[in-house]
């Protein structure tokens, strides 16, 4: 009688057990994979809309016109393990997915996708040789072709950006300031008129969206 | 005699197997909770790019930044409040709320007690700012 009882206890013993470890191992393992998942999927995000990547203009500021070069390889090359499957969506459409993703771990940041587009403004120079940009852009490609004068000197906001003691003629390039509003002075002895000068300007067109990555590991 | 050693032994396994099912349910039930920390990060991760795209935006007067300018003093904050109440509402999902704290003021919704909150604080050269968001 004792034999078989002692028996049956031992075995239900190691029934409860096993069934402890095998949930327990369960519980910890679902616990770590959202939890890894996560942890990818805010890394690749973050480099995503850091400003060293080339589809950013800046930080959390992507270049609409880089978007579509985007592909499923560069996620690996900004941090995804290469056994993990990812999904981009922006503004809630899949800009890049690489392998299937069925339940993942979304990680959704904040983000403004700009535009750049060109405006041009040819100014007539009426009694000033200032000219002030209706708004504020990081670069300018500025003409100068004077027809009865020389430009020696050209000023962005008191700041020589350009600079000729014989006279500047052609197409630069400018790098200003896109915090705040630019007058550009152009130094010549004579006045400029009409047609003398032409800049084009790339003022941005923001738009607000967001930025999902799903990963799935 | 031996009636009453087998009932001790069975006793023993009872208490033995409600022992490992405590155990078992300590570790269903116990583990941490991916949700409440997930929706955490993701509240401070909503905070910290809102904070980054206002503080690369450009002044609306002064100052060299928009967040420098809200807490350049009392007359900048009290003119820029509505129009940072504005972006801010423009910039963060439709479902997120906010609060922004300079030493001049506050702007935005009101924060009710007990929820959960996800914060950055921003460094600029007038003073520090912080934003505050919780899910509505």
């Amino acid at each position: 009688m004792e034999l078989p009882a002692l028996g049956i206890a031992l075995l239900t013993l190691t029934a409860a057990l096993v069934i402890g470890v095998s949930v327990a191992q369960s519980a910890l393992g679902s616990a770590e994979r959202p939890t890894l998942e996560r942890q990818t999927a805010t890394s690749v995000s973050d480099r995503l809309v850091s400003d060293e990547v080339r589809i950013t203009h800046r930080k959390n500021v992507l270049n609409e016109s880089a978007v579509p070069d985007f592909s499923g390889r560069d996620l690996y090359e900004y941090g995804l393990p290469a056994e993990a499957n990812a999904t981009v969506r922006l503004g809630g459409s899949v800009v890049v997915a690489s392998g299937t993703v069925d339940d993942g771990t979304t990680v959704e940041r904040i983000v403004l996708v700009e535009d750049r587009h060109t405006e041009t403004i040819e100014p007539t120079f009426e009694g000033t040789n200032r000219v002030t940009l209706p708004r504020r852009t990081a670069t300018t490609t500025v003409e100068i072709r004077p027809a009865n004068t020389t430009v020696r000197r050209v000023e962005a906001n008191e700041r020589v950006v350009l600079q000729n003691a014989s006279g500047l003629d052609g197409t630069f390039k400018v790098e200003l300031s896109r915090l705040e509003t630019t007058t550009l002075r152009f130094d010549t002895p004579g006045q400029l008129t009409d047609g003398d000068v032409r800049i084009e300007y790339y003022p941005p067109e923001a738009r607000k969206t967001t930025l999902q990555v799903t990963v799935d590991e | 005699m031996s009636r009453a050693q087998a009932h001790v032994t069975v006793v023993e396994a009872a208490i033995g197997v409600l022992l490992l099912t405590s155990v078992t349910l300590g570790f269903a039930l116990g583990t941490p909770g991916e949700a409440g920390h997930a929706r955490k990060v993701q509240l401070d991760t909503y905070a910290s790019d809102a904070a980054t795209l206002l503080t690369n935006e450009p002044p609306r007067h002064g100052e060299q930044t928009r967040l420098a300018e809200v807490t350049a003093s009392t007359t900048a904050f009290e003119r820029e409040r509505d129009a940072l109440t504005e972006r801010l509402d423009r910039i963060l999902p439709p479902n997120v709320m906010f609060r922004v704290e300079t030493r001049y003021g506050s702007a935005g919704y009101p924060q009710p007690s007990g929820v959960q909150t996800g914060e950055a604080t921003v460094l600029t050269t007038n003073g520090e700012v912080t934003i505050r968001v919780w899910y509505a």
